[in-house]
């Protein structure tokens, strides 16, 4: 699925986008001028540590106030305070670490969140918390206490807390961390139903999770936007400039080991080499190399 | 178990349907109990056993295992031991306080002095960064921020008032004190509340402002410079109510101004 | 046991553990155990309280009490004997404490049936059946078989057998006293 296909199936349009985004932490910035436009489907950032993704994703899920650009979420201002609890109405967020109280068991902690989340019918409450860790795989350990739980098992229990009340806006930090294959196929049926209606924006630093959860994915490297378009694409990226030999190539923008003697390269082609079938790895190796 | 023999279908369904006799019924009620594989069987001729019904049953029964057992506001404002020990400190000082300040007949005004310290350790704890269950998830929730820390000190204020008013005149402590606390615990509750919205510690901030209060309205009696009833009818007096009151009511209202600033405090 | 199983899948390998780990797996608040153990014990559990007392909503009330008192004390399984036997006991007292408020307990009682011979073609069950202590046991009045029945097969206290009978305490020793003389005499 391209870009524009996306955008062609929205009615309504854009749901989120961001001008001239920019966060800075002391001398340090973290997000610096980004400029984004999403309508509904799965969307990744994709980034080595440090490049700014949590804090784009923090200021996406109105934890943190830029200090420039303007945000506009769900066509709502999150500056101005009516309207950005209007936002959180209709938003999941799952932070980096989300550090969940480990006294309570799954059900409380879902439970609790529907609470904050302005869910006054106790039942009702009680039958959504139930849906969601059940949907998440949780349906048999949702009693135990959460800090007897499995750092998977933990994570998603905040997942099925950000999922709670059918949000129109899912903002996920590294939401399969912890997650087998497996489970990140099942990761992806979840997050489905929300990318129907909405907009979910996930960030990782795994090429693999890129390729099987997002219609669409943003490179970002120290704080910037460097590459935009779908997860086919970034592999195309790389079409023609990848290759294998077992030395060491001069032409190679990055080089790493894939066997025993056998590296693989992305770069240049050298006269006579054989170019490689591309991965989205090798895309996003290029990409990210390519802007530096 | 080992089992040496297994009940026919016959045995089973006449005993299912009712129509077996007492002693083959008896004598397979005593099998059933140690033989999974005619217990297996049971389920499968049982006529009201079909698997739809096991799943209906089974619903009823997840419906009252999964009932919470406290209620939203409980939920909300004593759920993790931070905002326990936060209700129970205040509570239990309030609850001791008069007691010992009538035991000992201290002649210090040490309720006046210590009893306003109760509901502004409460309102300090529940800004603790341990203090919120769902972390750095709830700030993304509508009610993130000052409606859930006022919430908060409210539940801590509904039982801890009463329980201070309420012991202290019981001991027979003199009504301008048992009730002269109230406006002056309020308005360092609400100083505390303020200090949330900035990037001081809340904590701190209270330590402070407790340990202030409590040295300055100590200090003139246990330094004899002042009869320790001339202390207390002072901070009991109209005009120092009326201070009182001022600075609790202006610390709300720019705690409401700057609600937008309400956080945690997180090491992040 | 209380060991945590990290598929997506919900249903993972329950079937596979015996009941002693399904209540041990309880005590670890593992709700699908729980639900392992209804499904596996909930038919019988039903069928035969059904045959103690005919109102079927409330042997539903006291087969659903039975699973809810395990998943809440699940603590009251020692790890002796089997788990078939402490779960009756469970759901026979349920079945009593539904029993107990109302006034037309007869009424909703079904009378153990006496009509012997109709089904003596139970070949499994016919050595106890035609034991001496079989043959006796049969030839007791519908009343002694009842307090028999209650007390010595279903476990009962004296007081819980005459509440879920129906009939004063005292009844229930009497008959029971009558009933072991009758035995005694058909089997000397």
């Amino acid at each position: 699925m391209s870009t524009t296909d996306t955008a062609t199936h929205t009615p309504t349009g854009t749901l989120l986008s961001a001008a001239g985004i920019t966060k800075a932490f002391g001398s340090q910035t973290a997000v610096d001028q980004v400029d984004l436009t999403l309508g509904r489907g799965i969307v990744g950032v994709l980034g080595p540590n440090g490049a700014g993704k949590t804090t784009l994703l923090r200021i996406l899920a109105t934890v943190l106030a830029p200090d420039r650009g303007t945000l506009s979420l769900l066509g709502l201002d999150p500056a101005h305070p009516t309207a950005r609890t209007e936002v959180r109405r209709r938003l999941g967020y799952l932070p980096q670490s989300p550090r969940l109280y480990g006294g309570f068991t799954p059900l409380e902690m879902v439970d609790y969140v529907a609470i904050l989340k302005e869910h006054t019918d106790a039942s009702q409450r009680r039958r959504e918390a139930v849906t969601m860790l059940e949907a998440v795989g949780l349906g048999d350990a949702m009693h135990k206490r959460i800090r007897t739980l499995s750092g998977g098992m933990q994570q998603r229990v905040a997942l099925a807390s950000a999922l709670v009340g059918a949000p129109d806006l899912l903002v996920l930090d590294e939401p399969a961390t912890g997650l087998d294959p497996e489970q990140r196929i099942a990761l992806r049926s979840v997050l489905a139903e929300t990318a129907h209606r909405g907009c979910v924006v996930l960030s990782t630093h795994n090429t693999a999770e890129v390729a099987a959860l997002c219609q669409q994915v943003l490179v970002m490297d120290r704080g910037r936007i460097c590459w935009s378009g779908t997860p086919a694409e970034l592999a195309g990226e790389a079409e023609g400039r990848v290759w294998e030999s077992d030395v060491e190539e001069p032409t190679a923008l990055r080089s790493w080991l894939t066997g025993p003697g056998t590296r693989r390269h992305v770069g240049t082609l050298p006269d006579g080499a054989a170019p490689a079938v591309p991965t989205v790895d090798d895309g996003y190796l290029l990409v990210t190399r390519l802007t530096r | 178990m080992t089992q040496t023999w297994h009940a026919d279908e016959e045995t089973l369904r006449a005993w299912a349907d009712g129509s077996a006799a007492p002693v083959p019924a008896a004598s397979l009620e005593a099998h059933l109990l140690r033989c999974d594989e005619c217990r297996r069987r049971v389920a499968t001729l049982a006529p009201s056993a079909s698997g739809s019904d096991v799943v209906r049953r089974w619903d009823a029964l997840a419906d009252r295992i999964d009932r919470p057992r406290s209620n939203p506001l409980l939920r909300l404002g004593l759920a993790t031991p931070g905002l326990r020990t936060a209700w129970l400190a205040s509570v239990l000082l309030l609850l001791t306080l008069p007691v010992v300040v009538s035991v000992l007949d201290l002649r210090l005004p040490v309720f006046m002095a210590l009893a306003p310290v109760a509901p502004l350790a409460a309102v300090a704890l529940t800004y603790g960064r341990h203090a919120e269950p769902a972390g750095e998830l709830a700030l993304a929730t509508p009610t993130a921020g000052l409606r859930v820390v006022a919430a908060r000190a409210a539940l801590v204020a509904i039982s801890a008032v009463p329980v201070g008013v309420g012991v202290a005149l019981l001991l027979g402590l003199p009504t301008p004190v048992a009730f002269g606390w109230l406006l002056p615990g309020a308005a360092l509750a609400s100083l505390v509340a303020l200090a949330g919205t900035t990037r001081l510690d809340p904590l701190v901030v209270a330590a402070s402002l407790g340990s202030l209060w409590a040295v300055v309205v100590s200090w003139p009696a246990a330094s004899r410079r002042l009869p320790a009833d001339v202390v207390t009818h002072l901070v009991a007096s109209a005009p120092s109510q009326l201070t009182a009151l001022v600075v609790a009511l202006a610390a709300i209202a720019l705690t409401i101004a700057r609600r937008d600033a309400v956080a945690y405090r997180r090491t992040a | 046991m209380g060991e945590v199983h990290d598929g997506w899948s919900p249903e993972e390998g329950y079937a596979a553990w015996s009941d002693a780990q399904l209540v041990d797996a309880v005590k670890a608040s593992d709700r699908g155990a729980l639900r392992e153990l209804f499904v596996r014990h909930e038919p019988w559990l039903a069928t035969r309280l059904a045959r103690r007392c005919a109102d079927r909503a409330l042997v539903d009330t006291a087969v659903q009490d039975t699973f809810l008192a395990v998943w809440r004390k699940p603590q009251g399984w020692r790890g002796e004997g089997d788990v078939a036997a402490w779960l009756w006991g469970i759901a026979v007292r349920s079945l009593l404490h539904q029993l107990r408020p109302r006034a037309n307990v007869l009424e909703r009682l079904r009378t153990l049936r006496s009509h012997p011979a109709t089904s003596a073609e139970e070949e499994v069950l016919a050595r106890v059946e035609h034991s001496d202590v079989g043959v006796a046991f049969a030839h007791l009045s519908p009343d002694l078989q009842a307090v028999v029945q209650a007390t010595v097969l279903d476990g009962l206290t004296t007081r819980e057998a005459a509440a879920l009978l129906g009939i004063p305490s005292g009844t229930v020793k009497s008959r029971m006293s009558r009933a072991r003389t009758e035995l005694r005499e058909a089997l000397l």
